[in-house]
């Protein structure tokens, strides 16, 4: 399924979501998005992974979040599996209010959290009304 | 009212495949909790248990979990982790709040253990929030090898 991208309210970032070429099922890592005066704010949560297994990539406004989760081998008799083994994969459409050469992101505890950095055009600014 | 089918104006086969397709992606969301009882109170984080020879290795997905919320306990060979996912620091009024897929609050996994295992010797470490737990079997229950000596 295509989400329409289109113009929203500032800073919205639009989910959309297109199935990779990969043998590997799938994962949709939940995230959180919020907004401050300056950035937006996403959270996703990647169990399992460190900072190299993460992959970002920006290209035609469009954020690829990818990660690999190593398979947890251990020789034994597997008695309960409820994690999920596959690839990660998330992509979200940026709007143009997003500045896209101020993206960090940083790995904690099998998060990831990037923050985006509104283009300044996006930013708040107030229009002066002259008086003839 | 005569009822179409087959490219008539009631076709309801695309909105079917739309539903079909957005109900696997929420199948393949992967909320990080495996399942809420309707009368549970806290939220069951995944869990993978697999036993080897020596040891009931545990492993729980708790991404963006400190180790300090966390709280693991062995009481007559029922193992219980159980502790307090935090919301992000830092939240403000200001906010604006798009969207979450993620939870927050309590969670509780309590598990059996069989006979075997040695309650004293139990470790528990966590890495990219995935919480592994190693339990150690008693001595007696571990398999030996009897070699068999040729006369």
């Amino acid at each position: 399924m295509k989400t329409d991208v289109q113009n929203t309210n500032k800073g919205e970032v639009q989910d959309q979501q297109r199935p990779p070429e990969s043998t590997q099922p799938r994962i949709y890592p939940a995230y959180e998005v919020w907004e401050s005066a300056e950035a937006i704010h996403l959270r996703l949560e990647m169990p399992g992974l460190d900072r190299s297994d993460v992959e970002i990539s920006v290209e035609n406004n469009e954020l690829t979040i990818t990660g690999s989760r190593p398979d947890w081998n251990v020789n034994g008799t597997v008695l309960l599996r409820e994690r999920r083994v596959g690839d990660y994969y998330r992509v979200f459409t940026l709007d143009k209010t997003v500045d896209m050469d101020a993206i960090t992101a940083t790995m904690k505890n099998g998060t990831l959290d990037l923050v985006l950095g509104l283009a300044k055009e996006a930013k708040p600014r107030r229009i002066e009304i002259k008086t003839k | 009212m005569k009822y179409r089918m087959n490219g008539g104006d009631l076709w309801p086969f695309p909105e079917i495949e739309r539903l079909r397709s957005q109900i696997n992606q929420i199948l393949d969301e992967d909320s990080g909790v495996c399942s809420t009882g309707l009368f549970d109170r806290s939220a069951s984080p995944r869990l993978d248990v697999v036993e080897t020879d020596d040891a009931i290795l545990v492993a729980c997905d708790l991404p963006g979990v400190a180790a300090d919320d966390i709280e693991l306990d062995v009481v007559n060979n029922v193992l219980t982790i159980r502790g307090e996912k935090r919301p992000r620091n830092g939240v403000d009024e200001n906010y604006k709040n798009y969207r979450r897929e993620t939870w927050y609050g309590s969670f509780q996994r309590t598990i059996s253990l069989p006979e075997s295992i040695d309650a004293d010797n139990v470790s528990a470490e966590l890495t990219n929030g995935v919480l592994s737990i190693h339990i150690a079997k008693r001595e007696e229950h571990k398999p030996k090898r009897i070699g068999i000596k040729v006369k």
